[in-house]
């Protein structure tokens, strides 16, 4: 090898050192595609042309979410009475305007914040915190959404995004994560 | 799973598939964008605006073309303007930007190299720079950085050869004060 390939290493393995902050860099792109791509399917009034690679049918998936949602909610709120949590009641109301109020319930032990994600609100980490509940490890939101599937996952500190445990995964995963899955319906009721 | 197939899937409307795309192209993007700004944050949000461009341009992507170079062009555009944009607002302030503070320390030896080749292409030109990061950097043929750039394939030779002699004077005249 002589000096001119030498220093062309150099040079080359100086420009391709990976630049710092790059992975947060990269989610947040993703963030703003997934907004883009919101605008777009709004645009298009197709709720079912799955935002994250969602392949199941609606109907399917509106009857394993609702029956999740049922056995969770009615569930989280034992474990939250026998806590002294004042359970979130009901967690699921329909509003005037044809959406529906549902809570969001989430434990995250040693959580210092946490916050939810889907197709609602961009992904927006920042759009829709939780209220820690008194125990500390409980958080809940309150968030009036369309009737329709929607996917959606929690963002912890952040950083770790993780899907709802009481909710079933979307089939195919997104960059790498699990998204959980709702559905919202005029027929729904707990 | 291919860039071409990716794409195929993104054109269908799999926002995920495209996801895919900027997960293996963003890093390269970035660090493309960072070289040729000298900095961080403008080069993020010059990234962003590409892969949101290419998003919104996938309808006229050719099959025949490449994924990389094809968003490449798109990148050095968005950058030129930027660069344009960012000597406007140095003209205005009369404040010099620093490029060797621009490219975020590691907490390697590799901060010292990066940090040399970074001082070494201060006071390079948009062209040279563009060229030489281009073919030195990103290793891409001549001929694809001729559909990239749209500069003919002699002019870019030349220019590679003028950035490269001119950072390495300086790369070398750094590493001897370093050494010092």
């Amino acid at each position: 090898m002589n000096g001119d390939d030498r220093w062309d290493d150099d040079a080359r393995a100086a420009y391709q050192l990976p630049i710092e902050g790059e992975e947060q860099a990269r989610d947040r792109a993703i963030l703003r595609l997934r907004r883009e791509s919101a605008k777009r399917r709004t645009g298009m009034g197709a709720w079912w042309v799955d935002p994250d690679g969602l392949r199941m049918r609606p109907a399917l998936a509106a009857v394993c979410v609702l029956a999740v949602l049922v056995i969770g909610a009615w569930s989280g709120a034992g474990w939250m009475a026998s806590r002294g949590v004042r359970a979130p009641r009901p967690s699921i109301a329909t509003l005037p305007s044809g959406s529906t109020a549902v809570t969001f319930v989430f434990r995250a032990p040693g959580a210092t914040r946490v916050s939810l994600v889907g197709d609602f609100n961009g992904w927006d980490p920042e759009a829709t915190p939780l209220a820690r509940a008194t125990t500390g490890e409980i958080w809940i939101a309150q968030v009036p959404l369309e009737h329709g599937l929607h996917a959606y996952a929690f963002v912890i500190d952040g950083r770790d995004w993780a899907p709802d445990p009481s909710a079933p995964l979307a089939p195919v995963a997104t960059f790498g994560r699990r998204n959980s899955l709702l559905v919202v319906g005029e027929d729904q009721a707990l | 799973m291919t860039d071409a197939e990716l794409v195929a899937h993104a054109v269908a409307g799999d926002v995920g598939a495209f996801e895919g795309l900027v997960a293996r192209h963003h890093a390269d993007c970035l660090r493309f964008a960072a070289h040729m700004l000298g900095d961080r944050i403008e080069a993020e949000d010059v990234v962003q605006e590409t892969l949101l461009r290419a998003y919104r341009s996938l309808g006229t992507y050719q099959e025949r073309q490449q994924f990389r170079p094809w968003l490449f062009r798109i990148l050095v555009n968005r950058c030129r303007t930027a660069a344009g944009r960012a000597h406007a607002r140095r003209l205005r302030t009369a404040v010099e930007l620093t490029p060797g503070a621009a490219i975020v320390r590691d907490a390697t030896d590799g901060f010292e190299l990066r940090s040399r080749l970074s001082r070494a292409m201060e006071g390079l030109d948009e062209v040279h720079r563009e060229a030489f990061v281009l073919k030195l950097g990103e290793g891409l043929e001549y001929e694809e950085i001729a559909r990239i750039t749209g500069a003919s394939v002699p002019a870019l030779k030349m220019r590679v050869k003028r950035a490269r002699d001119q950072i390495r004077a300086r790369w070398e005249e750094l590493e001897h004060d370093e050494r010092r």
